[in-house]
């Protein structure tokens, strides 16, 4: 068994597309949201409609 | 030698730190607010312990980012001592000025209570009032003390010297017993490749006076004040 305990964070951005979000949140993830000597974070983008 | 003492959102042992510098050494202490931009010419930076910005999101995460954080990172990259205590600890390894990470203790317990630890290299400016191997008691007071690194990081600071202290039990022996969080190697200090900034989890601001039952964290101090007159 494993179990994985984790944060889920939803962050809205005005972004020009989807991979310039990804670029300014995987900079936010980086710099503070996780520390990447303890923690992995991944990211979904989804666009808003 | 000129003290500051660094006050963030949620510092608690600034007056602590305060009180030993001023009334047990006789030195000067100034407080430095957070968002102040200027060091005031201190000698000794001092990040204090308690619970900047609330530890929302990770301890020291956010507090990192305080504007004197800046002044702060500059002062150790000129070689000037930053004596990082407790929460001071895990805002430097945020701040990429100590290597590593501090995790939930292990019994994810808080944990508050006088414990020993043993003095592995005195020939830094932080322990060199010690005797090697000295066995020190001071107070620690914390949730997230687990010390935590990668195995490369773990195996240059202990093949360099940079364990500067270390949990053990009563006897002296470096065993699970005698570590209150859990930390790799029993490591409850470290200090950076340069030699001028270091981190521990206990308080020795805590330990300057007998009447609160120990007078072992002084060295930290009298170390600093001989690394001036040598220097």
């Amino acid at each position: 068994m494993s179990v994985h305990v984790g944060r889920h964070m939803i962050i809205d951005t005005e972004s020009e597309n989807a991979d310039a979000a990804v670029a300014s949140v995987t900079a936010m993830c980086e710099r503070l949201l996780a520390n990447p000597v303890t923690e992995d974070f991944e990211i979904e983008s989804a666009t808003a409609a | 030698m000129k003290f500051g003492i660094v006050t963030f959102p949620g510092s608690n042992c600034d007056y602590d730190t305060m009180r030993g510098v001023v009334d047990t050494l006789g030195e000067e202490g100034v407080y430095i607010w957070h968002k102040d931009r200027d060091l005031q010419g201190v000698d000794v930076v001092v990040l204090p312990g308690g619970f900047s910005y609330g530890d929302y999101l990770r301890p020291g995460a956010i507090a990192r980012f305080s504007p004197i954080m800046n002044e702060v990172v500059s002062h150790a990259r000129r070689g000037a001592p930053v004596l990082c205590i407790c929460n001071g600890f895990q805002i430097a390894c945020e701040a990429g000025l100590l290597p590593g990470a501090l995790l939930r203790n292990q019994t994810l317990q808080f944990v508050s209570s006088p414990i020993t630890m043993r003095v592995e290299n005195t020939r830094t400016i932080f322990t060199s009032a010690y005797e090697p191997g000295q066995l020190v008691t001071m107070p620690v007071a914390h949730g997230d003390g687990r010390y935590t690194a990668d195995t490369d990081t773990l195996n240059k600071l202990e093949s360099e010297g940079r364990v500067v202290f270390r949990y053990v039990d009563a006897t002296g022996d470096v065993s699970v017993s005698g570590n209150p969080n859990g930390a790799a190697n029993n490591i409850a200090g470290i200090v950076n490749d340069r030699g001028n900034v270091v981190g521990l989890m206990p308080h020795p601001e805590r330990a300057m006076d007998h009447i609160v039952g120990s007078r072992d964290g002084v060295g930290i101090f009298e170390s600093l004040l001989e690394s001036a007159v040598s220097a």
